[in-house]
Formats: structure tokens, C-alpha cells, sequence
């Protein structure tokens, strides 16, 4: 059985060969890198801000406290403090706009909270079959009817409900198992 | 589907809008009477105004390059070698300084300084390098320190070109636009280095460091070849 986010984050000063980190890295720099590319707009930031995270995990992994955060909700508020300050070297940087003033910090939690959500529900739509996904990218942004759909498709109306009947309902699956809520 | 045996076939047509107009309004109706349609509706009426979140070209969504996890692995790695000095130093320098007075503080700040994976604890800034023509996979991370004789830097490079003990040369490039040499270094097995150098150069006279392969055969005197560049980042 595969351990716990906590379990690993328990055994990270004592390994010494780095599988427990690697496992965390596997679990979360996926949509850690996601989060960051969203919230930055800059993949080479974003890379920056995935490694200081691990470090900064690997570091102070005696500090954690299961009982305060999931591992995960740790992760995110590391990424966050190192994507604002990101965001204040590149607002620094000589030759670039500067912002007429600092962004408050309730809206720019607001802000990357929305750019958590936009990542979550690009990844539950990538992890869709492509029959599914592509039944809601021709209805939901193609502005298709089901009828139009089976057309194009060349498949019979009653498989275009079906699909789109699963596809949302796979989707709201792998939201919930996100604990993306709405 | 819902269970629902006459309505079920068009809920997901329903909730993603996309039914003829007489569905829709045959499928609204149905709604106030079946609680198994109507409770499978609620379960799934948020989905769209999540997808509303993002755009097609979202999907999929950016992945880090695969580099990245051995980058990371490398750091990790490195640090766990080095130091528990490192560690204890940190968390009991108050003390040392304390009980050991004047030379134990300047032998603890050379310590501080020649520690290996200690940089970026002291480091006053860094500079990701990124390579370019024939060594465009080459990537490089830099940690610069603040010492007498100028500016240390702990290098951490992957994917140099050539073979393994080519020679390389780390430049500090001044604002005035002289390069100013850190050293050269070897690379290692599968493209792989990490150096210790240093340049003579101070804080704020120099804005970009770059790195070039030494040709073989080349007159003394020349660059080399630029192999991967980056701007400091304080």
C-alpha cells in the first residue's frame, strides 16, 4: 500500500536516498508546476518556484504538523509565498511596469486561488477519455447540440447523450476526488 | 445514467445545455417530479460553470519538464551529503558565538562560506542558466556569494556539451561590458558538473554570468565557445 503524504513527509529527514521525496515530487509537482505557470505566466518561473518548494519541504520537514494541514495544503501555501515573491522580483525588475500599487493580499489569495481551481479542472478534463472530453469541448465552448454532435461524429444521437451524460459525470468524479467543490 | 428509465438518457444533454429546445423544456418538467433525475442534476449543474474557468487550449494543462524532478532529486541529494554540520550550525550559532567569542566566529563564517550546499543560505543572488544553438538542453544553476577576493559561486550544471573532462570557463560579464573569469572547471560523467569558483567581481558590477567551452587548441587568451548564459537575480 502506498504511504501517506504524511507518512513520507515523516521519513523525508531520514532519506537518505531521496525515493520519499521523489514520491512526493511525483505526487504534487504536477499541479504545483500548474499552479505556479497559471499564477506567473512564466514556465521558467514557474520551474524555479517547484524546486523551491521541495527544497523548502526537504528543509523543514520536521516542522510539519499533520495535524494542522494536509501535506498538500503545506505544499500550496509554500508555492504561494514563493509565487508573491516571484511576482515582486519581476515587478522590481528594472525595464519592467511597475504596478501603480501593491496588490492587497486578500486579492491576490483571491487570484491564486483561482488559478489553483483553473488548474484542477484542466487536469480532471485531461484525465477524461478523449470520446468524453471531446462530446463536452464540442458542447460546452463548440456551442453544439447533442444532434449537431452525433452528426459531425458520425455516431448515433442516443451514443452522444450517453457520452455526455459520462464524460460529466467522470468529471464530477475526479473533481470531487480534487476536493474541488461547486 | 440517473435510473431514471424515460429521462435519464438525456440528463448530461441537459445540464450541458446542448438537448433540441422540447427536450430541454420536456427534461425541465421531468425535474420536479423525479428525485432520482433531480437529485443526479444537482450532483452534476456545477460542472459547467467550472468548465466556464478555463479555455479549450487549457487542456492539458502544463506539465514541468522531466528534468525538473532530477534538478530536484540532485539538490536534495546534495544537500543531505553536506551537512548535518550544516544544520547544527545553523540552529546553534548563537550559542557558538557565545562561548567561543571572536575566532570561532570568523572560523565559523568561513564555514558558512566554503560549505558545500550551503549556498543558498548566504547566497546575495542566483542565476539560472539556460543553454543555447548546440547545447540548447544544457542548464546550469548559479549561487553567488559575497567573499574578500569578490564573488564565489557554486555551480551546478547538466547536459554539457562534449565528452566527459572538456574544459569550461565561467565568466562574470560587468555592466561596463568586461568579462571578468571565475575559473575554469571540468565537466563530469553524462555532462554533469559542480564547481567552486571565484571571480573578482563585487555586488552590483556585474549583471550576467556566462559559460563557455574552452576549444581545444584554441590560442590563449580566447573565450571559447558560449555554451550557456543567465542574468543575476538578487
Amino acid at each position: 500500500m502506498a504511504a501517506s503524504d504524511a507518512r513520507l513527509v515523516e521519513r523525508l529527514p531520514h532519506d537518505r536516498s531521496g525515493e520519499e521525496l521523489r514520491e512526493l515530487y511525483r505526487r504534487y509537482s504536477g499541479e504545483l508546476f500548474g499552479f505556479a505557470c497559471n499564477a506567473l505566466s512564466d514556465r521558467e518561473l514557474a520551474e524555479e518556484v517547484v524546486q523551491d518548494v521541495f527544497a523548502r519541504l526537504w528543509r523543514h520537514a520536521d516542522d510539519y504538523d499533520p495535524g494542522k494541514a494536509s501535506v498538500r495544503t503545506w505544499l500550496y501555501a509554500i508555492a504561494r509565498n514563493r509565487i508573491v515573491d516571484a511576482r515582486r522580483r519581476a515587478a522590481a525588475r528594472p525595464g519592467l511596469a511597475q504596478p501603480e500599487a501593491e496588490e492587497p493580499v486578500e486579492e491576490l489569495d483571491r487570484e491564486l486561488e483561482q488559478a489553483v481551481l483553473r488548474w484542477q479542472v484542466a487536469a480532471a478534463l485531461a484525465r477524461l477519455s478523449p470520446d468524453h472530453r471531446e462530446v463536452i469541448r464540442l458542447s460546452h465552448w463548440g456551442g453544439l447540440s447533442l444532434r449537431e454532435i452525433a452528426e459531425r461524429k458520425g455516431i448515433p444521437l442516443g451514443t452522444a447523450k450517453s457520452r455526455a451524460y459520462y464524460a460529466l459525470q467522470s468529471l464530477r468524479l475526479i473533481l470531487d476526488e480534487m476536493e474541488v467543490e461547486r | 445514467m440517473s435510473g431514471c428509465r424515460t429521462h435519464g438518457a438525456l440528463l448530461g444533454g441537459y445540464v450541458l445545455g446542448a438537448l433540441e429546445p422540447a427536450e430541454m423544456e420536456a427534461m425541465r418538467r421531468h425535474l420536479d417530479t423525479c428525485a432520482q433525475c433531480a437529485r443526479e442534476e444537482r450532483k452534476l449543474s456545477g460542472v459547467p460553470s467550472l468548465l466556464d474557468r478555463i479555455e479549450p487550449g487549457d487542456v492539458p494543462p502544463p506539465e514541468p519538464p522531466p528534468e525538473l524532478e532530477e534538478i530536484v532529486l540532485d539538490r536534495f541529494i546534495r544537500d543531505r551529503e553536506a551537512p548535518p554540520q550544516r544544520r547544527a550550525l545553523g540552529r546553534r550559532r548563537a550559542p557558538v558565538l557565545a562561548a567561543a567569542a571572536g575566532i570561532a566566529a570568523a572560523l565559523l563564517v568561513a564555514l558558512v562560506v566554503l560549505l558545500t550546499g550551503q549556498e543558498e543560505d548566504t547566497a546575495y543572488a542566483s542565476a539560472d542558466l539556460r543553454g543555447s544553438g548546440v547545447a540548447a538542453d544544457t542548464r546550469a544553476k548559479a549561487w553567488l556569494t559575497n567573499v574578500d577576493a569578490g564573488t564565489h559561486v557554486s555551480l551546478e550544471a547538466r547536459r554539457l556539451p562534449g565528452a566527459r573532462g572538456d574544459l569550461f570557463e565561467l565568466w562574470c560579464i560587468r555592466t561596463d561590458g568586461r568579462w571578468i573569469s571565475g575559473g575554469t572547471f571540468m565537466a563530469g560523467p553524462n555532462g554533469r558538473a559542480a564547481a567552486e569558483l571565484t571571480a573578482a567581481v563585487a555586488p552590483g558590477d556585474y549583471h550576467k554570468i556566462v559559460v563557455t567551452h574552452v576549444d581545444a587548441g584554441a590560442p590563449a587568451g580566447t573565450r571559447g565557445t558560449r555554451v550557456l548564459d543567465g542574468k543575476l537575480k538578487y
